[in-house]
């Protein structure tokens, strides 16, 4: 996609670093600023990133499963809302556990939501990504 | 009763699980569990409706929703018809169907309809019920259009489903109504919703009459009272051991048990009694008449039943003691003899290949057992004694002898119905098997499982009218008292003695019994004359006008949806700006009034000014879409330093990557947007311009600061009960992690949308890949 020797290599490096800070951004969402819509937001954006650095015949994100993905994390999302209800608790309690994350602290539920988040906005954002960089190139072409 | 349920799942799961490889011997498998549960329920009689039996099971604690289910004297009779007759259902299409190849479906869908309607009469939960009521209209929809091959049935399961789901919804909020006003009353909401614990306070509530008529457009939708009455001939369509269940003993006996089940707390109002006394006389006047016009034998009881379910909802509308007796026992025989007889016609057809009243005749010699049981239950429906449809038709007289004026209207009305059905039961049970007019031609033996089942129902008709003591101490004076919520003590007797009431009734059935001889020999010219009255009212009628709607409906929604949908993006953009201004505008103008305008000077406005509002302004002024593209980048640029400026990491850092993102989208879609087609910026500058107005008036008004408690919770519990330091963060994902859910799914549904509209502009999703 870029021609620019320089920019494509320094954009090869920068797009590794935006996923994993994505993740940190995520993790320490609710201790600092942060969360699971900033993280999903870097996210997207540095494999939007990864695709500037590929030749143009690579970098289309394959787009047909999307939907069903999207679709799945939607129904994953309800499963962690509703699921204190088959624990004798009201729906959308947070439950905490004691097992120790990085950044984040404890495992819990909320870090459950952070997560699905992260996902659900991530692949949005790729998917209409996909789609519109998929539907110019054929008009190019 | 546990013993009752586990069978009932097993019948469920058979067909289910083995109908694939053993789809032979599963109908037999079902029908002997039926059976054994029929003589499992029958070691319950008499049952204590005071202390019924009774199961508990919850389902979801929190909502109040627990599958309860109560064996009562109603419950009872329901289930023993619907176990009894689905027994003989079974035995009968597993002949009937041997030849067909979609037995493994057919089978699990009659089986689940089976145990959702036990299921329904058995709860005393109305969101259980609800559930088995909506279970078994998808499974009679699923029945109804086995054929599915055949347009013309799809066509009538269609109508069915129509019919019945608008009425689930009426019910699910006649339920709603219930429940709140057993809430408002002190029960939990839980309690509200069970039948056993509706208050006879509801008569007085503001509600009440909201409440049975959603609760009448069910009941009419679901027993095809007038004027939804239409789907039920059409759901003839169906294979006849269909007919012969779902219009005997269930489904459409489904409006008429949730009648008699809110009769006791419900019914105790004129509103109630008259209602649904013209509801059910309307219905039974309409049946019998449309009966007349057909030739069609399986038409014939389809209208029958209408006007059988019409006269059980008068006479539980009516809801004195002889009434509600009167309604127990044509339920029971009305049962009994329309099995049967939808048997018995399948048994003709199966033969014959011939259904019409007129061409058939002389099969007497080749299926005896069949014309026995045809006339055995004809004359159940004709109401001759001793079968057991005369004590219903007696009994419904002298409910309505009670009732005086109304009560000789009724009569005449009734009397006049069941003439004609008395003709058209003695027709249909004479002419196929005596008729000498035709010969009977290529005819197939019929298995002779077939011919009995039909017979077992009648002789069962004859043999309670013979020993009514079985029925009405063991059964009927326990479902009578259900129904009514008071002890009413059943006695059937074939002779009533000699006084003025009991000679008055004799006298009716007499007439009718007669008048209908008469009808019956006389059926032709007066089944050409009604066909051609019908024919000449039929466009008036409301099949037509179902008809009708279905083509009316599209063509305007399509007008309409042209008008709404143009497709144009500036039209859309500038309506919602009309209506955001159209709603915000009175408001906003009333609080002007009030409080007076404040405008202060800070340097911090001065900014947003600068940096936010004037490039948005300019947009409108630049008609190139480079130079609007950064005016937009630069507001939003605006926007993230003005929230870091107050000190909202957050908010900034999101906005910072939402504008990185959507510079990247326009950008790429900056490659396909065609020369020349700019978009004349001065179109937005009423709607915008307005728009932007009622915003800064809306912050300019001097409002009292919204109080801070909110706030302050939230920071006070963000790391005691939450975990978090970063409240924002708390917030979304703890505190109102609901609102957070609805806004991550309307992501994930703009995501999609953007995906499909691209693809439809394209024409299909050929390129996905």
């Amino acid at each position: 996609m870029l021609d620019n020797v320089i920019i494509k290599t320094s954009l090869q490096l920068i797009w590794k670093v935006l996923v994993i800070y994505s993740v940190y951004m995520m993790l320490r969402g609710h201790n600092e600023p942060g969360g699971g819509f900033i993280g999903g937001l870097l996210l997207a954006l540095g494999l939007i990133v990864r695709d500037f650095t590929k030749p143009k015949s690579e970098n289309s994100i394959k787009q047909s499963r999307f939907p069903a993905y999207i679709g799945g994390l939607c129904l994953g999302f309800l499963a962690v809302l509703l699921a204190p209800a088959f624990m004798d608790q009201p729906i959308l309690t947070g439950l905490w556990t004691a097992i120790w994350v990085p950044i984040a602290g404890k495992f819990s539920s909320v870090l459950l939501f952070d997560v699905v988040v992260f996902l659900v906005v991530a692949v949005s954002s790729l998917y209409a990504y996909a789609v519109l960089s998929g539907e110019t190139q054929e008009e190019q072409s | 009763m546990l013993t009752i349920f586990i069978i009932l799942a097993a019948s469920i799961a058979i067909p289910l699980l083995l109908g694939k490889w053993f789809s032979k011997w599963v109908p037999f498998i079902v029908a002997a569990l039926l059976a054994t549960t029929t003589l499992k329920l029958l070691s319950f009689l008499p049952v204590d409706n005071s202390n019924p039996e009774m199961i508990h099971l919850t389902w979801s604690k929190l909502l109040g929703i627990e599958f309860i289910f109560r064996l009562d004297g109603l419950a009872v009779i329901m289930t023993l018809l619907i176990c009894f007759i689905g027994t003989g259902v079974f035995l009968y299409s597993a002949l009937y169907r041997k030849a067909a190849h979609d037995n493994h479906r057919f089978f699990s869908v009659l089986s689940i309809f089976t145990v959702s309607m036990i299921g329904l009469v058995l709860s005393d939960h109305m969101i259980v019920f609800f559930l088995f009521w909506e279970a078994t209209t998808l499974c009679s929809f699923l029945l109804v259009g086995t054929n599915h091959h055949n347009a013309s049935t799809r066509e009538s399961a269609r109508k069915a489903l129509f019919a019945t789901i608008g009425g689930g919804l009426f019910l699910l909020l006649g339920f709603v109504m219930i429940a709140l006003h057993g809430y408002s009353t002190g029960l939990s909401l839980h309690e509200g919703f069970l039948f056993s614990k509706i208050q006879s306070s509801i008569v007085s509530s503001p509600n009440y009459k909201l409440i049975v008529i959603c609760l009448m457009i069910a009941i009419a939708t679901k027993s095809a009272q007038f004027p939804f009455h239409v789907w039920l001939p059409a759901a003839m369509a169906g294979p006849t051991p269909v007919s012969s269940f779902l219009h005997s003993a269930t489904m459409v006996k489904a409006g008429i048990f949730l009648l008699a089940r809110l009769t006791p707390t419900l019914g105790n109002h004129a509103f109630w009694t008259y209602g649904f006394t013209i509801l059910g006389a309307a219905t039974m006047l309409t049946g019998a008449i449309l009966a007349t016009a057909q030739r069609d034998i399986k038409k014939i009881l389809a209208y029958s039943t209408i006007g059988v379910l019409g006269i059980l909802v008068m006479l539980l509308g009516i809801g004195s003691d002889v009434s509600i007796k009167a309604a127990v026992v044509f339920l029971v025989a009305h049962a009994l003899y329309k099995a049967a007889l939808f048997q018995i016609i399948g048994n003709i057809d199966f033969a014959t290949g011939n259904r019409d009243l007129k061409s058939l005749g002389k099969l007497w010699k080749v299926m005896p057992i069949t014309a026995i049981a045809a006339i055995l239950s004809a004359m159940s429906m004709a109401g001759a004694p001793p079968l057991f449809g005369f004590f219903g038709k007696e009994l419904a007289y002298f409910a309505k002898l009670e009732l005086g004026a109304m009560g000789f209207v009724l009569i005449a009305l009734a009397v006049f119905s069941n003439i004609l059905f008395v003709g058209l039961a003695l027709s249909i049970s004479y002419r196929p098997f005596w008729s000498k007019r035709n010969e009977p031609k290529d005819v197939k033996p019929v298995p002779r499982v077939m011919a009995l089942v039909p017979l077992v129902f009648a002789i069962t008709g004859l043999f309670i009218g013979i020993f009514p003591g079985l029925f009405d101490q063991i059964l009927g004076t326990q479902g009578a008292s259900a129904i009514g919520g008071r002890t009413l003590p059943m006695k059937l007797a074939l002779w009533h003695g000699i006084n003025l009431e009991a000679l008055t009734v004799l006298g009716l059935s007499l007439i009718t019994l007669g008048a209908g001889i008469y009808v019956a020999i006389r059926i032709r010219p007066i089944i050409a004359r009604t066909e051609t009255i019908i024919g000449r009212l039929k466009q008036y009628g409301p099949s037509q006008l179902y008809d009708n709607l279905l083509v009316v409906i599209p063509i305007y929604g399509k007008k309409i949806t042209d008008r709404i949908q143009t497709g144009n993006l500036s039209f859309y953009i500038q309506s919602t700006l009309y209506m955001a201004c159209f709603f915000m505008a009175w408001p906003v103008i009333r609080s002007v009034g009030e409080s007076g305008l404040g405008i202060e000077l800070s340097p911090l406005s001065l900014f947003s000014a600068v940096f936010i509002a004037l490039p948005a302004v300019l947009c409108l002024y630049y008609a190139r879409p480079l130079a609007r593209v950064s005016l937009m980048a630069a507001s939003g640029f605006g926007i993230i330093v003005y929230f870091s400026i107050l000190a909202a990491p957050d908010l900034a850092l999101t906005q910072l990557l939402v504008e990185s993102l959507v510079l990247i989208f326009i950008l790429i879609l900056f490659r396909s947007i065609p020369k020349g087609t700019d978009e004349e910026p001065k179109r937005f500058l009423i709607s915008s311009g307005l728009f932007g107005i009622l915003v800064m008036l809306l912050l300019a008004v001097n409002i009292t600061e919204l109080p801070n408690a909110t706030a302050n919770y939230f920071l006070e519990s963000s790391l005691s009960q939450a975990f978090g330091k970063n409240v924002v963060n708390v917030i979304l994902v703890d505190f109102r992690s609901l609102d957070t859910f609805g806004e991550v799914v309307v992501v994930a549904i703009a995501a999609l949308g953007v995906g499909a509209l691209l693809r439809l502009t394209k024409g299909g999703g050929s390129h996905a890949r």
